[in-house]
């Protein structure tokens, strides 16, 4: 069997995500970092790999993939982490992939908007356009008040007990919010969210996966 | 299977009529039950027309405010509180989210060539696309709909700097979907269309109602041809029945 190749950057949220579950499950893998500060996702080297120039893409001998919930999905059911994403249940898995689907356009799109807006782009003297961080700002508080009331609820995970696919792509991209301000991201406001973060920061595989993160993440504080 | 699947939604949704179209290509027994989205109720007449004759209920495009016209329906938003359409009723199960009810359909009535139940990499090449869509097509997609379609007809206020930039996106979204995802293939995995073509399909198709400056398909001959490939497909005519009505009034 071939040992799977993660590309990725360490700074990117669904990079983490895979990473982590990766380490969380002792999944045999090669780390090949890809950084995208130094654009080397553009290079003609790694289109050769992904011709959409981005990041995390996996190799498994012949195989490529792309998108990470897609990653997440084929390395859930190739190892057969059934509490992740199970094998056997269909319906178990529908819950998972609700999760899944919302997240791209539910949350995804008002959180990277707003982080590029509040933390890349100051740091690359980026212009900010004001009207759009304005209106995604907005939209990132309803997607987190959702995700609080319906897609935690009174559950410790997304679906349940136990954490599936969903929770590590979500944390992964609800944590990176706390690179930026309280402006934009109040965790107090949140109590059911700040309490379903923590429960990832005594995993096995968080700290490997989230050392960059957390170096970062130190500066800023 | 006792139970008949119940199909909630609005047939001027992309990702309803996307759901609807594969189960009617399919010939899957299920119950049609519209649920209007009240910012396109003045559309046109001819929509309006025909939802009047239809039972249904609102359900508005913001984020928070839901009337519930006909408290008949009720029982879906107690299952469904996110109040998104299109949903899926199957017995005691609610779902939301179309490409999730597509994978359940696919699998549950094992049409394994929209959706291998048995080859994880096949499922895989369709994953990759439908999970592509959401930011790399739809994003820009319904921007530039609501944007040059909706808004003018509802007197809502657009929010230029945001429609500037998904307009840029959306050309570069169909240049990558014509070169990379078509190349030159039938289909996105191949020779038959699977659950990925199914979505993509009315997610495009629906931008025949923006303005040609933004939707040119003589750019892009092989979305032309594969567009085409469709409308003789077994559904077509009766998912596409409001659509084609609300098309032909521009």
């Amino acid at each position: 069997m071939s040992k799977l190749i993660l590309y990725g950057d360490q700074l990117s949220q669904p990079t983490r995500a895979i990473l982590f579950i990766l380490l969380n499950n002792k999944i045999p893998h090669e780390f090949k970092t890809i950084s995208i500060a130094k654009g080397e996702q553009n290079t003609e080297e790694f289109a050769k790999i992904n011709p959409w120039k981005k990041v995390p893409v996996i190799q498994d001998g012949d195989l490529t993939l792309i998108e990470s919930h897609t990653i997440l999905r084929y390395i859930a059911q190739k190892y057969k982490l059934d509490q992740l994403y199970s094998n056997t249940d269909l319906i178990e898995r529908c819950k998972v992939d609700m999760y899944l689907d919302w997240h791209h356009i539910g949350l995804r799109k008002p959180a990277s908007t707003v982080f590029y807006f509040t933390f890349v782009a100051p740091l690359f003297g980026i212009p900010v356009n004001q009207e759009l961080l304005a209106s995604e700002s907005k939209n990132l508080q309803t997607s987190l008040s959702k995700f609080e009331s319906i897609w935690l609820g009174d559950k410790k995970f997304i679906v349940g007990d136990k954490a599936t696919l969903a929770d590590f792509a979500s944390f992964t991209e609800i944590s990176n919010l706390r690179l930026i301000s309280n402006d934009y991201f109040d965790l107090s406001k949140y109590p059911k969210i700040d309490k379903w973060i923590k429960q990832f920061e005594t995993m096995d595989g968080y700290q490997e996966s989230h050392n960059i993160f957390n170096i970062v993440l130190a500066k800023k504080q | 299977m006792a139970s008949k699947l119940i199909l909630y939604g609005d047939m001027m949704s992309q990702p309803v009529r996307a759901v609807r179209f594969m189960l009617l290509n399919h010939k899957i027994p299920h119950v049609f039950k519209a649920v209007k989205i009240a910012s396109l109720e003045h559309l046109s007449d001819e929509y309006k027309r025909m939802y009047d004759q239809s039972k249904y209920i609102y359900i508005y495009l913001s984020n928070q405010s839901i009337e519930i016209k006909l408290t008949l329906l009720n029982c879906i938003y107690c299952s469904n509180p996110l109040h998104l359409i299109p949903a899926l009723q199957d017995g005691d199960l609610t779902l939301v989210e179309s490409h999730t009810i597509m994978r359940y359909i696919a699998q549950k009535y094992k049409l394994d060539q929209l959706y291998s139940t048995t080859d994880l990499i096949q499922r895989c090449k369709v994953d990759m696309y439908l999970d592509w869509h959401h930011l790399g097509l739809r994003k820009a997609s319904t921007m530039v709909f609501f944007s040059k379609f909706v808004a003018p007809r509802i007197g809502r206020a657009v929010n230029q700097a945001a429609l500037d930039m998904e307009i840029m996106n959306l050309q570069t979204s169909l240049s990558k979907f014509e070169s990379i995802w078509l190349g030159d293939k039938k289909f996105i995995v191949g020779d038959r269309p699977t659950l990925a073509d199914y979505s993509a399909f009315t997610e495009i198709s629906n931008l025949r109602f923006v303005p040609v400056e933004f939707f040119d398909l003589s750019k892009f001959p092989k979305i032309d041809a594969w567009l085409k490939r469709f409308e003789s497909f077994d559904g077509y005519e009766e998912s596409h029945l409001i659509f084609k009505k609300v098309l032909s009034k521009l």
